[in-house]
């Protein structure tokens, strides 16, 4: 549920954006329109693209979680058996490599996460130097 | 547990965790942190510059460093300030590309950094469980074993913190 703050930063944050794409407009409102045209396509496209990466990746991550989450769980509440037919050091190996695996999938996921902010910025610039370039 | 602790000192104790991933990931982390931080300021000097140029370009062209490229360096800007917004976009561009390089790669090294302390934490509680006698195992009680892998699982949050200073 959304806090007066946050209510207070959107309506902030909107204005200041009005204001400055009526601005934009007002001042030279072809090259605007095009910067403007570009980064909304560009960033509709990228957070589009960049969501399905993401959705991937956190899924990834919850299956590694919860495959370790299992084994620890088989050593809370097995551990006599195990104790009697010796498998603790499979058990631990396979613990090792569910870990493993967490921490690939958890650097992926923190990696492309960073994708959108990123590719919006050089976007943003890059739009603004193409804009210059033609106008 | 009553025991305040500085940052410092948590990071202390956490120490032997991180033994196996070596000094030198922490002094790479370190690196990187103050590169991302001079690019930003890189980034912040030539936005202003971008500024002084779209505001007033006869000022911008005057200024010092722009000077200083034209005579040491010979770089010649003409009179239209337009090229040489150009050219502050052009290097902004590629500054942003670095930064946003530099972040990914930071972000990687701290995920691997936070997360393979916790996981080495789990681990050797795992591995203490696994040894430990059984007698004792049973005193204990189970509750031990799974408040002590909670809380090594959620021991990279507050390292990546710490670490990211």
């Amino acid at each position: 549920m959304p806090t007066l703050l946050a209510v207070l930063q959107i309506f902030s944050n909107g204005l200041m954006i009005l204001t400055i794409f009526f601005w934009l407009v007002a001042v030279s409102p072809l090259p605007s329109l095009a910067f403007l045209a570009v980064l909304g396509l560009g960033g509709y496209l990228i957070v589009r693209v960049t969501r399905n990466m993401l959705n991937t990746r956190a899924s990834a991550v919850y299956r590694a979680d919860l495959g370790a989450h299992r084994i620890q769980q088989t050593v809370v509440h097995g551990l006599k058996e195990m104790r009697l037919y010796v498998r603790e050091s499979v058990v631990f190996t396979a613990y090792s490599d569910k870990l493993c695996d967490v921490l690939i999938a958890k650097k992926w996921l923190q990696a492309l996460s960073r994708l959108p902010v990123g590719s919006l910025e050089v976007m943003g610039f890059a739009s603004l130097v193409g804009v210059l370039l033609f106008f | 547990m009553s025991e305040s602790r500085s940052v410092f000192q948590t990071l202390r104790a956490l120490t032997p965790l991180a033994a196996s991933l070596g000094k030198g990931k922490i002094y790479s982390l370190l690196s990187l942190t103050i590169l991302m931080a001079l690019s930003e300021l890189v980034i912040t000097g030539l936005v202003a510059l971008l500024a002084a140029v779209f505001g007033s370009p006869e000022t911008a062209l005057n200024h010092n460093p722009l000077l200083w490229c034209r005579t040491n360096l010979g770089v010649d800007f003409g009179n239209d300030a337009r090229w040489l917004a150009l050219g502050i976009l052009c290097i902004i561009l590629l500054a942003i590309v670095c930064k946003n390089l530099l972040t990914t790669v930071h972000q990687w090294q701290m995920t691997t950094f936070s997360e393979s302390i916790g996981n080495n934490a789990r681990e050797r509680l795992l591995q203490f469980f696994l040894r430990a006698p059984y007698l004792w195992v049973l005193r204990a009680g189970t509750s031990d074993m799974l408040f002590g892998f909670s809380a090594g699982s959620m021991l990279a949050n507050p390292v990546g913190g710490f670490a990211d200073i």
